[in-house]
Formats: C-alpha cells, sequence, structure tokens
C-alpha cells in the first residue's frame, strides 16, 4: 500500500509537473519559441540545400560532361551566364561547329549545345502590361533541347516549339498566372517584345522551375536569335559512350580547342553551382539564427522570473518540506530536477513547433510565389540535438537563482498564516554597482565619439557595440532601483484619469520594484533592438532624401524597372523622348566590361549633357578636354585605387575591338551611385553605338505639368521593364526599398516582444495570487469585477510603458551613438520618426493589457468569502 | 424602530446530497434600524453564514433576505456590489486595509471606487469619533492593530451605510484596544444613528450591543434585549450544554 522511494525528491518533482501542466507552459513558453526558431530555421535552411542539391544533379541528369567556353582573363570572376543584368557585356561563347566535331569524336554518343539568356513573359491585366517574374528570382530564356539524350526539361502537354512563332512556357508560371497550351503571350527578349503561341507547358527536372526562375523555351534557332546567340551556344552537354573513360573522353574534348574549351565533369558542376548558392542560404540562416538567440535571450530573463515566481507561490510546500527536515541541498535539487523535466519537455515542443514554423513558412513562401525548389522538409540530428541542449542549459542556467533563493525558505513560513512578501533588501547597491557598469559602457562608447579613448584591438564600431552591450547591462541592473521614480513620473496623470483605481496600479508596480523591473526588461530588449532598427533604417532614408534631392538634377530618371531580371533600357527611347518638344536636355549612359591591367572593369559612356543632369565634383583636370577625343574620365576613387593622375595613358582591351589607348583628362566625383568607374564621351567612340540597350537616360523638360508627365508615361509605357520616375518617385523607391527591410527586421524582433508577453502574465499571475485577499476585501466593500480587471490592465500598462519606454530610449541612444561612429563614412543624418516610436510603444502597451486579460480575469472571478475568510 | 434588514426562511446548504451541510436553516429574522445587534453562537452554529447572506456577500440556498422591503436575494453580481458599497459598511476581523493605501485613502475607499467624492464633513466627524486623526497620512503598516481596526471602522462608517456589517472585529485586539473599539461601535450606533450587526463569540464583546440573537445548528435558539454580560455568558453556557 505505502510506496516507497528511494528518491523521493525527484518524485515530487516529477508529481508538481503532472499536476500542474500549465506550469510547464508558463515557464517554458519563451524557451519553446526559441528553440522553435532556431529549428526552424536549420530545417528550412537544410532542406532548401538539399532540393538545390538535388535540383542541380537534376539539371545534368544522364549529362557526363560540360563544356563551356573559356573566358577572357579579365572576365574572370563573372560566370559564364552572361546576358542579364543592367550591364551587358561581351562574353564568349562556343560556334555552333563545335556541337558537330564534339558528336562526331566516336567516344562521344551525343552532344548538344544550349542556349541561355534573358527573356521575360508578359501579360495586360486591364490594360496594363505587367511583367511576369516572381520576386527577385531570375526570368529565363532557353532553347528546347531536341537531343533525346536531353532530359532536363519534359513536357508536361502540348508540342515542343517547332517554328519562330512558338514558345513553350514553365508549368509554375503557367499555373500561376493562368496560361494554357494555345494561348498567345508576349515575350519580352532582346530589346524588343515579340508575341508568341504557347504551344507546350514543360516541368524541369521534375521540380516545375527551379529557383521560382520563369522559362521561356524556344526553339534552337529562334533562341539563338532572340538571345544574342547567332550560330552560337553557351554550353555543350555531352554524353559518352559506355565503354570509353570519362577523363579520356575530357582531355580529347579539350584538345580539339584547348585555348577555347574547358571540359569539367557534370557531377563537379552540379556542385558547384549548388554550393554558390547554398552559401547565400547560409547567411539567411546565420541571421535567422540571431533573431532565435535574441528570443532564447529574452526567454533566459523571463524563465528566471516565472521560476521565482512559482517557487514563491509554493512557499508553503517548500516550507513544509524543510520543516520535515529535507535540507537546503535537497530543496536545490528538487527544484533544479523540476526545470531539468521542464526543460526537456520544452526543447521537446520547440522542436515540434519548430518543425510546423517551417511547413508554415514553407507554404507562406509558395503562396507567395516566392518559388523555392521542392523537396522533404530535412530536420538533421544535429539541428535537433542543438535545439535541445540549448533549450535545456538555457532553462536550468535560469533557474539557479530562484533555486537556490527557495532553499534559503525558513521551516518557520509553513507554520504562518498570510501569503509572505518577499523580503525586501536595499536597492542601493544595484543602484551603485548598475550606474558604475553603465558609466563604463559610456565611457567606451563616448570614447569613440570625442576621441578620448581608444581600446586596442577593437575597431572604432565594435567599441561602440560593445560600449552600448555594457550600457545595456547596466541599466539592466539599475532598473530595479529607477523602478519607483519611474512610476513616479506618472503618478499623477494615473491618479487623474483612472482615479483610485490608477492609485492602486500605480503603487503596486512600487510595491515590488524587482519583480516589475524584470518584467519590464524583458520588453526592453525587444523594444531597443526595434527602436534601434527604426531609427537606423529612419536615418538612412532622411540620409537617402537628401542625398537624391542633392544629386539628380534631371527633372527625371529612366532606368531599368527591376535591375535582376531587365537588361536595360532600348535605345529607341531615348530618341523619341528628344522627339518630344518639351524635353530640353536629355543624358544617355551605357557601360560595357572591357579589361584593364588585366582585370574587368566597367567602362561607361555618356552624353556631354550628363554633367548638368548629375551632379559631379571636379577633382582635377578639365571638363572640356574630356569631350576631346581619347579622353578618358575617371572616377576620383578609381583614380586613387590605380594611381592614374590627370595626362596618365590608359589601355584598355574591349571586346571585339581589340586595345584601345586613351589619355585621362578628367578625374572627377560621381555623387550618387556611379554607372561606371571610367567614361568616355558617347559620340566620341563608335564601339558603343552598337550597343542596344542604354543604361540610364537623365533628362530635362521645360515645364513639369501633368500634360508633359502624360506625355512621358505614355513613351516609357511602350517600353516594358523600363520606369521612369522624377525625384519624388527616386526618393520613394529608395524608401520602399528600406521599409522592406525593416519590415523584415521587425517580423522577427516582434517574436521577442511576444516572448515578453508571457512574461508580463507570469508577474500578474503572481500579483493576484499575492493579493487575494486585498482584491477579495475590493470586492467586498463594493468594487466591480470590471474595476478589478481595469485594476490589473493599468498595472500591466505600466510595466509595458516601463519596458517600452526604456528600451525605446536606449535604442535611440544607441542608433545615435552608431551613426556618429559612421560619420566618417558619410552618414550624417540621425532622424527619429516619431510616428514609429510612437506606434511601437502603442504597440508594447496594447500586448501588455493582452497580456493581462487572463490575470485580469482570475482576479475579478476570485471568491470573496476565501479571501475574507480568516481560518 | 422601522425594521431595515429582514430574512425570511432564510436557507444555506453547502455541498450536494450525502456530504451536504446546513448552515442556515429557515431563519426568519428581522434588525432594527439605529440598534447594535451581536449575533452569536458556537462554532457552526451558522453566524458567519448568516452575517454574509445579509451583507451580500453569499447566495442563499432558498428564502429572501430584504433590504428596506427590496429584496437583495435575486440580484445579480454587480447589483449586489453596488448595494454593498452604497448601502453596507464592513468590518472584518482582520485584513481590512489596502497596505499601499494611507488610512485616510482607505477610510473614502468606497467613495473613491464609486467615483464620488465623500462628504468631508461627515467624514471628518467620523475620523473624531475613532480618535485617528493624527495617523490619517499612515500606512496600515505604520499603524497598530486596535488603530488599524479603528480606520476599518470608520470606513465602514463614511458613506453614511444603511447598515454596518462586522464580523469578529475585536478579535485580534488585546482587551484595552478591544473595549475602545467596542466603545466606539456603541457609541456612533448611540450617536451618529447608525444600524450595526456584529458577529461574535465573545460574550464581553457582546455585552455592548442592545440585541443579542443566539444561533445554534442553523436555527434561532434565543433573543435577548439588552442583556447583562452575566446573562450572556449564562445562555451561552446553556445552548453549549444542551
Amino acid at each position: 500500500m505505502f510506496g516507497f522511494t528511494k528518491r523521493p525528491l525527484f518524485l515530487i518533482a516529477w508529481k508538481n509537473l503532472k499536476t500542474y501542466p500549465v506550469r510547464i507552459f508558463l515557464t517554458t513558453s519563451s524557451i519553446i519559441l526559441g528553440v522553435a526558431v532556431i529549428i526552424a530555421s536549420n530545417i528550412f535552411s537544410e532542406s532548401n540545400k538539399s532540393a538545390f542539391d538535388n535540383l542541380f544533379s537534376g539539371i545534368y541528369e544522364g549529362v557526363d560532361l560540360v563544356v563551356q567556353p573559356i573566358q577572357e582573363d579579365f572576365a574572370e570572376g563573372f560566370s559564364g551566364d552572361g546576358g542579364q543584368g543592367p550591364i551587358s557585356f561581351e562574353v564568349k561563347k562556343i560556334p555552333d561547329e563545335k556541337i558537330n566535331e564534339i558528336q562526331n569524336l566516336p567516344s562521344v554518343k551525343a552532344a548538344w549545345g544550349e542556349v541561355l539568356g534573358f527573356a521575360q513573359f508578359i501579360k495586360i491585366v486591364d490594360g496594363e502590361t505587367v511583367l511576369i517574374s516572381n520576386g527577385f528570382a531570375p526570368t529565363f530564356g532557353a532553347a528546347w533541347d531536341t537531343n533525346s539524350y536531353a532530359q532536363q526539361w519534359s513536357l508536361v502537354e502540348g508540342e515542343p516549339p517547332t517554328n519562330t512563332k512558338e514558345v513553350v512556357m514553365d508549368v509554375v508560371t503557367a499555373e500561376n498566372h493562368e496560361f494554357s497550351v494555345g494561348d498567345r503571350v508576349t515575350v519580352l527578349a532582346g530589346a524588343t517584345p515579340a508575341s508568341f503561341t504557347i504551344v507546350g507547358i514543360a516541368e524541369f527536372a521534375n521540380v516545375g522551375a527551379p529557383g521560382g526562375a520563369t522559362f521561356a523555351l524556344f526553339e534552337f534557332r529562334t533562341a539563338q536569335k532572340l538571345l544574342d546567340s547567332r550560330g552560337e551556344v553557351d554550353l555543350i552537354n555531352v554524353v559518352i559512350e559506355n565503354n570509353f573513360d570519362i577523363n579520356d573522353v575530357k582531355n580529347e574534348i579539350t584538345n580539339l580547342d584547348p585555348e577555347n574549351l574547358n571540359v569539367i565533369n557534370a557531377q563537379e558542376a552540379a556542385a558547384e553551382q549548388a554550393d554558390s548558392i547554398k552559401q547565400g542560404l547560409d547567411f539567411f540562416n546565420t541571421i535567422l539564427n540571431v533573431f532565435a538567440g535574441i528570443a532564447i535571450f529574452v526567454g533566459a530573463f523571463i524563465i528566471q522570473n516565472t521560476f521565482r515566481i512559482l517557487l514563491l507561490q509554493r512557499t508553503k510546500e517548500l516550507s513544509l518540506l524543510r520543516a520535515l527536515g529535507t535540507s537546503k541541498r535537497q530543496i536545490y535539487r528538487l527544484v533544479i530536477s523540476e526545470s531539468l523535466f521542464m526543460s526537456v519537455i520544452g526543447s521537446g515542443l520547440g522542436i515540434a513547433l519548430g518543425i510546423g514554423l517551417a511547413v508554415a513558412v514553407k507554404e507562406g513562401l509558395q503562396y507567395f510565389e516566392f518559388g523555392l525548389p521542392d523537396g522533404p522538409l530535412v530536420l538533421t540530428t544535429e539541428a535537433a540535438i542543438t535545439g535541445l541542449i540549448i533549450g535545456i542549459t538555457v532553462t536550468i542556467l535560469s533557474s539557479l537563482l530562484p533555486a537556490r533563493k527557495a532553499s534559503q525558505v525558513s521551516p518557520m513560513e509553513a507554520i504562518r498564516d498570510s501569503v509572505s512578501t518577499p523580503r525586501r533588501k536595499s536597492l542601493f547597491m544595484r543602484l551603485v554597482f548598475g550606474s558604475l557598469i553603465s558609466v563604463a559602457g559610456f565611457g567606451m562608447l563616448f570614447g569613440v565619439l570625442y576621441d578620448f579613448l581608444d581600446l586596442p584591438t577593437l575597431s572604432s564600431l565594435q567599441q561602440v557595440g560593445f560600449g552600448a552591450g555594457v550600457i545595456f547591462v547596466g541599466i539592466s541592473v539599475i532598473t530595479p532601483s529607477i523602478t519607483k521614480p519611474f512610476v513616479f513620473l506618472f503618478d499623477k496623470a494615473y491618479n487623474i484619469v483612472f482615479g483610485i483605481l490608477g492609485k492602486l496600479a500605480t503603487e503596486n508596480s512600487k510595491r515590488t520594484p524587482r519583480r516589475t523591473a524584470s518584467t519590464a526588461s524583458a520588453l526592453m530588449i525587444g523594444l531597443t533592438l526595434i527602436s534601434l532598427a527604426n531609427v537606423i533604417t529612419t536615418s538612412f532614408k532622411a540620409q537617402a532624401e537628401s542625398l537624391i534631392s542633392e544629386v539628380i538634377l534631371a527633372d527625371y530618371q529612366v532606368s531599368a524597372s527591376n535591375v535582376f531580371v531587365s537588361p536595360g533600357i532600348p535605345t529607341g527611347l531615348s530618341e523619341e523622348l528628344l522627339e518630344l518638344d518639351e524635353v530640353t536636355k536629355l543624358s544617355r549612359t551605357r557601360a560595357t566590361v572591357v579589361g584593364y591591367n588585366q582585370r574587368p572593369l566597367i567602362l561607361g559612356a555618356v552624353d556631354e549633357t550628363v554633367f548638368d543632369l548629375v551632379k559631379t565634383d571636379d577633382i582635377s583636370g578639365n571638363r572640356n578636354d574630356f569631350l576631346k577625343k581619347d579622353a578618358i574620365g575617371i572616377l576620383k576613387q578609381t583614380a586613387e585605387r590605380e594611381e592614374l593622375f590627370v595626362g596618365d595613358e590608359v589601355v584598355l582591351t574591349i571586346p571585339e575591338e581589340g586595345e584601345r589607348t586613351f589619355t585621362v583628362a578628367y578625374i572627377f566625383d560621381w555623387t550618387t551611385q556611379p554607372p561606371a568607374e571610367f567614361f568616355v564621351l558617347l559620340e566620341n567612340n563608335t564601339f558603343f553605338a552598337d550597343e542596344s540597350l542604354d543604361t540610364e537616360l537623365y533628362f530635362n523638360v521645360n515645364k513639369k505639368t501633368p500634360e508633359v508627365e502624360e506625355k512621358i508615361n505614355a513613351i516609357v509605357d511602350e517600353y516594358p521593364g523600363v520606369e521612369v520616375r522624377d525625384e519624388d518617385g527616386l526618393v520613394e523607391e529608395a524608401n520602399n526599398q528600406i521599409q522592406l527591410l525593416l519590415n523584415v527586421i521587425y517580423g522577427f524582433l516582434s517574436i521577442s516582444i511576444f516572448v515578453a508577453l508571457f512574461g508580463i502574465t507570469n508577474t500578474l499571475s503572481l500579483s493576484v495570487y499575492e493579493r487575494t485577499r486585498e482584491i477579495g476585501l475590493m470586492r467586498a466593500i463594493g468594487t466591480y469585477r470590471k474595476q478589478i480587471r481595469r485594476m490589473i490592465f493599468i498595472e500591466s500598462s505600466i510595466i509595458a510603458i516601463f519596458g517600452a519606454v526604456l528600451g525605446t530610449g536606449l535604442g535611440i541612444f544607441f542608433a545615435w551613438s552608431l551613426i556618429q561612429t559612421l560619420a566618417d563614412e558619410g552618414f550624417t543624418v540621425f532622424a527619429v520618426s516619431i510616428s514609429q516610436t510612437a506606434l511601437w510603444i502603442g504597440i508594447s502597451i496594447i500586448a501588455g493589457v493582452i497580456a493581462a486579460i487572463l490575470p485580469a480575469i482570475r482576479a475579478s472571478r476570485q471568491n470573496i468569502l476565501e479571501a475574507i475568510s480568516y481560518e | 424602530m422601522e425594521k431595515i434588514i429582514n430574512s425570511v426562511n432564510l436557507t444555506k446548504i453547502y455541498g450536494e446530497k450525502e456530504t451536504s451541510v446546513t448552515a442556515l436553516d429557515n431563519i426568519t429574522i428581522d434588525f432594527k434600524e439605529n440598534q447594535f445587534t451581536a449575533i452569536m453562537g458556537p462554532s457552526g452554529s451558522g453566524k458567519s453564514t448568516l452575517l454574509h447572506c445579509l451583507a451580500g456577500l453569499d447566495r442563499p440556498s432558498s428564502g429572501e433576505i430584504f433590504l428596506r422591503d427590496q429584496d437583495i436575494s435575486t440580484l445579480n453580481d454587480k447589483q449586489l456590489t453596488k448595494i454593498r458599497r452604497d448601502s453596507f459598511g464592513f468590518v472584518f476581523q482582520a485584513f481590512n486595509l489596502i497596505p499601499t493605501l494611507t488610512a485616510e485613502e482607505n477610510i473614502t475607499l468606497p467613495a473613491s471606487i464609486a467615483g464620488r467624492k465623500p462628504d468631508m464633513d461627515w467624514v471628518k466627524t467620523v475620523v473624531e469619533t475613532v480618535d485617528i486623526g493624527d495617523r490619517l497620512t499612515h500606512r496600515p503598516n505604520e499603524l497598530s492593530g486596535g488603530q488599524q481596526q479603528r480606520v476599518a471602522a470608520a470606513r465602514a462608517m463614511a458613506t453614511k451605510p444603511e447598515v454596518i456589517f462586522a464580523d469578529e472585529p475585536s478579535g485580534n485586539l488585546d482587551s484595552k484596544s478591544s473595549k475602545e473599539l467596542l466603545a466606539f461601535m456603541k457609541s456612533v450606533v448611540d450617536e451618529l444613528n447608525q444600524t450595526i450587526i456584529m458577529v461574535t463569540h465573545d460574550p464581553f464583546a457582546a455585552s455592548f450591543a442592545q440585541r443579542v440573537v443566539m444561533l445554534k445548528d442553523g436555527k434561532v435558539a434565543s433573543d435577548l434585549n439588552g442583556p447583562t454580560q452575566e446573562e450572556i455568558v449564562s445562555e451561552v453556557t446553556a445552548l453549549t450544554n444542551i
């Protein structure tokens, strides 16, 4: 009948947890979230890595060798897939006849060429031209492989393209944009769009379309013509005969033309391409892990707080154990073993939630057509173990202090009645310590800003960051001692607005300053980071705004709408614009890649008018000399780097043109993002005349009216993928990009606010528990339930405001320091968005009130008789 | 004297079926205005339950309670809370005051939560009567037990309630403080025309009352008018010995 166990405390710990599952949830909620983010980011990147591996080995399915052209030395570093991007430069290709030469080798079973370039589908929606692309993924045009060994593309329905008017569309684009076989579709390839009939829908290596890219597949000759590859291919795929050694065949093909052909093993090529993409994903994964780290850091605060709270509620039980002869050490172990159980369960739940999160993110991305390769979700054992270890370690470390405190409980507590209030230790020492730490931090930080302290081995940015971290710790230590003065600040306002309930709430938050402070600290972390991000980006925006209005003198700028997918501006546009009477001045910029000192360099060509339309600063030399034949202008930075001076000679290797010698005539500073490093005058250099695309156009009009704007838009609209913007448009575009980044950061940091919510809920629950009698008394003498709830909400808002204001203040200060540090890098504007700051403080208060809902309901439903009866 | 609060066939049963306990068994009783009534009885006689039911802190299982002919036993929580706030005053045995508020704030608390300005002249009178004028700005933990109970009594009277309910108000006090508090309670009935219903098990405390109601097993056992302490003691002894 009587159970006997050698480990009674372990048993008690386990029974406790079994009896109060809500405790596990409250305590570990933050760990669950933190671990979940780690696991989700890991699954996400691992799955994508494996999917990309599959994808790239899929590309070369059945192919043994890949023959690539050897690029000129200066083009090294530009991988051989050229043709896209804002700068059109010549990439060497392989002449068609090489395919036959290779095919005719006895060791080769099959050889076929591949053509790849930029092409984009266009659809008309309600009279508007819409360019089809998935996020930042590229849009490709390619040749349909007719060779029976080619396995990349397979038709889902329809026929392969057989003439110049037919196209096959990838299945993902077809599904997303509701195209089917027989439809007409416009495709932008090269400079001019043309209409095609969709004759087939195809699938790529069984994954739909790779990496979200769209594909237009043309008949071979058509593809060559459209994709700027007449008589040439980008690479040749080779399948070898069974009885030949792959390395022998490799050498054999290389020997056909060793100066121009580079032959590589297909599987190596796959691995190489997959690796470069995986590196990008690793970066993404690192960012996710940083955010997970923040969530866990906030979580550690909350776990510690919650443990303290739960143990305080169980003072009687622990004290009874002490009275029955349990040693302090045993109580300590009891609490630690409870935290061990909790951490295991919490981390486990975190892993499960992480898997769910990964699935949700994947589905979400697919919903927004941000195509990533399909594939199963992969949870590596390492990731699971890492999550488990982090979760368990953080939980147990956070429980050490509360456990110590719990073990100090006096056996007398069990006999005493009344809920014990925590012993009040002086907060003075905290203030002293915290201030010392903060002063050290401020010293490090201001040491950089005002040049009086320079720590060795740290860069000034690192020193500022380190100083900020130290200040943060210092402030965290101080917070309990400034709780009272802080609450005092809005005592009066609360009393006036909320009457006696406001008074009671403010008094309550002052009653347990440590608890109020540590709860607020959790929120403070999130708000510090959010306001840091907010101020930095607001300053960025303000900087961009002033910069744009300063340096763009032109009324309008024309550029490719998306530099990732569109090659540039067809030259016809500038001609049409010049025909308008209203256009007074126009400058074109073109660019090409040239060789200088065996390295690639971008050479730009501009019209003379550019100097009136874009702000440039003279450094040395003469602008008029630049207009002479064989004169070259050089950017200030490039001139410094290459040690070039006015009068020096520069030899450039120009594709299809050979070597040309120029004389440095003008060194200047191009105050916006420069389109090139070397500049020549467009009209002096005929080799630019053949280019079919401009990179940018700048122009002025005689009068900026809506009518003129309409005329300009009418012209530009005929050129898909090209956009015209005035100053406001440029500012807006810059702002949009910054805001997008900011929103992503906000999204991740919201997790830390979410975690902090649990902390507020826990603290208020304890506060309500401790005040059982008080609340009962208030109810007895006629306080409505509604008023009790309101009192708890007010109390919660105080904690939230405390954390939010401290965090926002710190964040703004850190941002200011950072900007001051970066002043030398041209960072001059410090701007705070009042509305965004107010918004986040508002969100924090609302979050605080939401967190108070459960404790408030619990408080208002308290049984009056139980609270007031005295037994 | 007019009756101010009365119960009709008041029954309170705790628990269900076999484990149920009848705390109040069909009690019909009137309480007069401007009178100091003590309710006595041995442990488990139902005296506290009767007070809780009359004061709207607990709900009867059956029967009615009338406050000046208004049936308060059928009111919802909100209406009942309003009655407690505006028409009743309370003094409990312990934990009567909100620790974060000063004595004065505690006294005016019922008015504050009603969002009303307290009648300051009346509050002054009450404060003078209980003799705590010099302790008004102190917090409860700076007051002695006797002072705390007097602040509680002042709070109970501050809204000029119809009835003041006191649950063992002197239970935690030494004999001197106890006597002072009870004398004060008697004086507010005599001089300030208040009505007090007090639960106590102490014959000395009950001797301050004008009427003593004895309960036993949830029923009224006897009803004494202006008894002396000796009469109360003998009655209590008689009840306990049966």
